[in-house]
Formats: C-alpha cells, sequence, structure tokens
C-alpha cells in the first residue's frame, strides 16, 4: 500500500508542478479558436453554393450564353477574356446592361457589356446578336453607343461580358 | 391637469402613428437590385460612384433630401422621369439607392418617397440639367 501511495503522490506532484490552475482555461480556448479556422479549410468551402454561374460553352464563339446580346468585337479573341481587358485597353466603367439565360441552369443573369478602350479595333471574332438591343433613342438599353465615352480613351477595341447579378424574377419572388 | 395631460399625450402618440404609417418603406430590395442594374448602373457603376461627367451618387444622393426642389429633382432627372419603370417601381428603386448609396447624406427623418408622389412629379420632366443640377447643389452647399 505504501508504494502504491507513494507512486501516485509522486505523480500527482509532478502534474501539479508542470501544470497550472489556469492551464485548463488555455487549453479550452484554444480549442475553441482551432475549431473556428475548420470553416476555412478548401473542404468546407467547396462545399459552399458557387456564387458564379455554371459554364458551358466557348467564350470565343459568338454562340457562348454571355454573348446574347453583343454587338463587337470579343475580348477572349484579342488577348484578354470574357470579363478582362487585353493588356493596353482600358475598361470603360460606363456600359450597357442586359440579361442572357445560362443553358446550364436556365436562369436569367444580369451581364454588363464592358467595352475596352485605348487602341484600334480588334478586328477578330466579331459578333452581333443584339438579343434586347433597342434603338438609339433608348440609349441606356442601345449597344449601337460607343461606351467608351466613359473611359480616358472613346477608341473601341473590344468587348467583355461580366456577370453582375441574377435577374430578378417577379413569378418566384412571391 | 392631469387630464389636459393624458389628452395632450393622446394626441402626441395619435400625430406620431400618423407620420409612421405616412412613412412606411414598402421595398423588394432584390427587385430594387435588379432595376438599378438594368436601368441605373450602367452609367452610375455598381456602388454608385459614378464616372466623368455621371454625378456621384455615392454618399452624395441624400443631400437631395434637403429641400423640396431637390427632392423633386432625383425624380424629375431624365433618368428616371424617362425611364421604362412603372410608378412603384421608380419610387422603389429611388428609396433603395438612397438607403444602399447615401451613406451619412441620407437625413435621419428621411421621408421615403411614394408611388402618387413619384407618378405626379416624372409628369414634368428636366430637359436640361447640366445647368439646373449645378445651381441647385449650389444651394445644397449655401445651407
Amino acid at each position: 500500500m505504501n508504494f502504491i501511495d507513494k507512486f501516485f503522490e509522486k505523480r500527482a506532484r509532478t502534474v501539479a508542478q508542470l501544470s497550472n490552475r489556469r492551464g485548463f482555461i488555455k487549453g479550452v480556448a484554444a480549442s475553441l479558436v482551432g475549431a473556428s479556422t475548420i470553416p476555412l479549410l478548401p473542404v468546407a468551402r467547396a462545399s459552399e453554393t458557387p456564387k458564379l454561374p455554371q459554364e458551358a460553352g466557348d467564350p470565343s464563339s459568338c454562340d457562348y450564353w454571355r454573348y446574347c446580346a453583343i454587338d463587337g468585337f470579343l475580348c477572349d479573341c484579342c488577348g484578354g477574356s470574357y470579363n478582362t481587358c487585353p493588356p493596353g485597353t482600358e475598361m470603360s466603367p460606363i456600359t450597357w446592361i442586359g440579361t442572357c439565360q445560362n443553358p446550364v441552369d436556365g436562369r436569367n443573369y444580369v451581364i454588363s457589356y464592358n467595352d475596352c478602350c485605348g487602341k484600334t479595333q480588334c478586328g477578330t471574332c466579331l459578333c452581333q446578336r443584339d438579343e434586347g438591343d433597342r434603338p438609339l433613342y433608348r440609349s441606356d438599353k442601345s449597344n449601337d453607343v460607343n461606351w467608351c465615352l466613359g473611359a480616358s480613351s472613346s477608341v473601341y477595341h473590344c468587348s467583355t461580358a461580366i456577370v453582375v447579378g441574377i435577374a430578378f424574377d417577379e413569378g418566384s419572388s412571391k | 391637469m392631469w387630464q389636459r395631460k393624458i389628452v395632450l399625450g393622446a394626441c402626441v402618440l395619435w400625430s406620431t402613428q400618423s407620420v409612421a404609417a405616412d412613412n412606411q418603406l414598402k421595398m423588394n430590395t432584390d427587385r430594387a437590385k435588379f432595376n438599378y442594374q438594368m436601368f441605373c448602373q450602367g452609367c452610375h457603376t455598381p456602388d454608385g460612384t459614378g464616372g466623368k461627367s455621371v454625378p456621384k451618387i455615392k454618399d452624395h444622393i441624400g443631400y437631395f433630401l434637403q429641400n423640396q426642389v431637390a427632392r423633386e429633382y432625383l425624380v424629375r432627372v431624365p433618368g428616371s422621369a424617362n425611364s421604362s419603370l412603372n410608378d412603384e417601381q421608380l419610387a422603389e428603386v429611388l428609396n433603395w439607392m438612397i438607403l444602399e448609396f447615401g451613406g451619412k447624406s441620407v437625413p435621419q427623418n428621411m421621408q421615403y418617397y411614394t408611388t402618387d408622389e413619384v407618378a405626379k412629379l416624372r409628369q414634368a420632366p428636366l430637359f436640361e440639367v447640366v445647368d439646373y443640377r449645378e445651381k441647385l447643389v449650389k444651394q445644397l452647399l449655401v445651407k
């Protein structure tokens, strides 16, 4: 018995010397902080609903779904992409906006056709689909306007098609 | 004396309730945002900053609620008055823009635009805007 008493006494004293009463709180706090980082891990992010639409089609083709109302050269063929300007050009902040239906999910998305400006016309991949295009007297809905008027240079080079939102559906909101 | 206080209290209560009832905001924010994107954002940019000759809405639009003429301007400006939005949706998107972009420029006792008010004001659209707006802004700055 004496041996057992001594053994546990020695173990208890060792533990008391190596730890403190606040150590437990510290441990709990550390585990809470650790747990809070779990949602940041890639596995958790991958499970979230993607904000950008699912893609299908070729962005360098006029048939690509985002180009339903385009009238101009595709930046994707000119050294840029469907949402970035080619090097050496400036994206006009002033733009014309319409909606296109994504064939993958069947939803309508708001598309901003920002023109890229500052270099002469790109000259390749000319597309003219004009869905929803209105005459010039409805200038905010006409793609015949030179939207480079909002950039520092009004020389038109090519057009992008950027998704800026999901179209509001009066029927599904009720 | 206490009877007079009760009557006075009842009058104050009644008047605040009627103001609140007149100033209730009916808004579908999803529809308002979509209409802003479709009919305003092309020029006023996604966050209302504007650019070049496009006026800055962000942190400024609320100043136009300081007096009646400036308040009417926001409806009579061609982009509003001539838009294809109906009166209800135009009132909605104006209220949404003020709350979304106005920041500190919005007065605390903001009176929301109503459908009837917008319907009446847009009957008199402005034809010349730049000089008119400049004079308005000068008036607002004086105050």
